[in-house]
């Protein structure tokens, strides 16, 4: 990048009479860190097999993937339904988390929900990876459940669903559900499908000082 | 215009797009949602990285800045923002301001990592380079070099977008754009009744996307009045993503790097 950008005899002349300065260790090192995180993001876009097993690595997601909405756009929702059990007994019928909120006449300049609804996304889809992965390794019914069950997207959405319920449901309810449904769109007469439904679970626990305890 | 105003540019833009997303973060902190019973609790969230790290030293630490010292964090990067285009470059007052917002944007960015997007990414980019290409140590090559690598990330990402649109059978058919209006998480119910009604209006806004996205990149060497042209086509659709969609934070981190690319396109002067 150095030789387009000065030509060559200026290059040469930056070479040999700058080689001791900071500002020219500190040109190299800004070329070369640069370049290497550019040539890695064209690569990245490709997302070949080989690299995609390194995704869950990349927490901070310095190696984005532009795609957006494409090739298969986000044409659904997806919703998280929940029932509470009392012991063996179901004691409410599925309920919604309303994390869908309809846009406001602010929200172009201001707009904090989108990062749930973006996180349910998120964890969804890894969900669903998880899910095909696990199937593709012909893995048992059993292993597959220990796997979802113990992921961090899977353990988000319970989290979400318990706080929920324990705000505005049943007190008493021991154990809860959740399943994460499909819909396809507002205009859409297709009936939403179902895409997870989750074991029961042991519901947060109001302890004596009404406050929230952790189950897992 | 010299490559600092340029740079300047990307700082006031970047800034404004920044100072909305720490306030929308801070909105969220306020309402629990970064608490244990809130939507992105850290302990949960951690695992993962606990688990990559396998250190308790590095795992404690983490905890105390982006679980207990969240809310501080967030108040020192607003702060640190709004001096941030006020700060004269290249000293060390500039390096050090700099340098604490890439590490701020390094922590949210792992404290987000699931219900972040795009234009978090695009931030992390353009913090980095502005701190790398206005510090004490750079120099103006440094300063092309970064202005230079904000304007090729930009490119790449429209080219990426614009590629993957055009091999879906969705996007060039033009049921993408009214499936997605249809939403509830992306789309508008005005909107998406105005589509419904107009199936051609849906092709057209595909294969608008589709056209703007392929052929951004050619703004860096096309002559500079169609340079305008497809920049401001770009304007146009993020701030259509911003009203119709709610992509706010979008419209400021991607038309921030578009002072890099006028940069680039005057550096090149391939139509002088």
């Amino acid at each position: 990048m150095v030789i387009p950008l000065l030509g060559y005899k200026k290059y040469l002349y930056y070479l040999i009479f700058n080689l001791k300065s900071n500002t020219y260790k500190m040109d190299i090192f800004v070329a070369i860190f640069l370049g290497l995180w550019f040539f890695i993001s064209v690569i990245w876009q490709f997302q070949l097999n080989i690299l995609l097993k390194y995704r869950g690595y990349d927490f901070i997601g310095v190696l984005p993937n532009w795609t957006f909405f494409a090739p298969n756009p986000g044409t659904s929702d997806y919703h998280i339904i929940y029932r509470l059990a009392q012991g063996d007994e179901i004691t409410s019928d599925w309920q919604e988390v309303p994390l869908i909120v309809f846009r406001t006449s602010y929200n172009f300049i201001w707009n904090p929900d989108k990062r749930e609804i973006k996180q349910l996304f998120d964890c969804t889809s890894s969900l669903i990876r998880l899910a095909q992965r696990c199937h593709k390794e012909q893995m048992s019914q059993h292993l597959l459940t220990n796997n979802l069950c113990t992921c961090v997207p899977y353990l988000l959405i319970l989290n979400t669903v318990n706080s929920f319920s324990f705000k505005y449901s049943d007190a008493n309810a021991s154990h809860i559900q959740f399943a994460l449904v499909e819909s396809f769109g507002l205009h859409s007469e297709e009936s939403p499908r179902p895409i997870l439904s989750s074991p029961f679970h042991q519901t947060a626990i109001r302890t004596s000082n009404h406050e929230y305890a952790h189950v897992f | 215009m010299n490559t600092p105003t340029y740079f300047r540019i990307v700082i006031i833009l970047f800034t404004i797009g920044q100072l909305i997303t720490t306030t929308e973060l801070l909105f969220l902190y306020n309402k629990g949602n970064f608490s244990d019973r809130g939507a992105f609790p850290w302990r949960i969230i951690s695992l993962d990285i606990n688990t990559w790290l396998n250190n308790k030293y590095a795992a404690k630490i983490l905890d105390y800045l982006l679980n207990k010292y969240l809310l501080y964090i967030l108040i020192l990067e607003l702060i640190l923002l709004t001096l941030l285009p006020f700060i004269t470059i290249h000293t060390w007052t500039f390096t050090f301001v700099a340098l604490i917002l890439v590490v701020c944007l390094l922590l949210i960015q792992l404290r987000t990592t699931y219900g972040g997007e795009g234009s978090d990414q695009m931030a992390l980019i353009l913090v980095v380079a502005i701190f790398l290409g206005l510090n004490k140590y750079s120099s103006q090559l440094s300063e092309k070099y970064c202005l230079y690598f904000i304007a090729f990330q930009s490119c790449l990402a429209y080219e990426t977008a614009g590629v993957a649109k055009i091999i879906s059978k969705k996007w060039r058919s033009g049921e993408a754009v009214y499936q997605i209006f249809s939403t509830g998480s992306f789309g508008s119910l005005g909107f998406s009744s105005l589509l419904k009604r107009s199936g051609y209006l849906s092709l057209f806004l595909c294969w608008n996307v589709i056209i703007m996205e392929i052929t951004f990149p050619l703004c860096l060497v096309v002559p500079l009045p169609f340079s305008y042209i497809i920049l401001f086509w770009g304007v146009t659709f993020h701030l259509f993503n911003a009203v119709f969609m709610g992509l706010n934070s979008f419209f400021w981190l991607f038309t921030a790097t578009y002072p890099a690319i006028l940069f680039v396109i005057s550096n090149l002067n391939i139509y002088p």
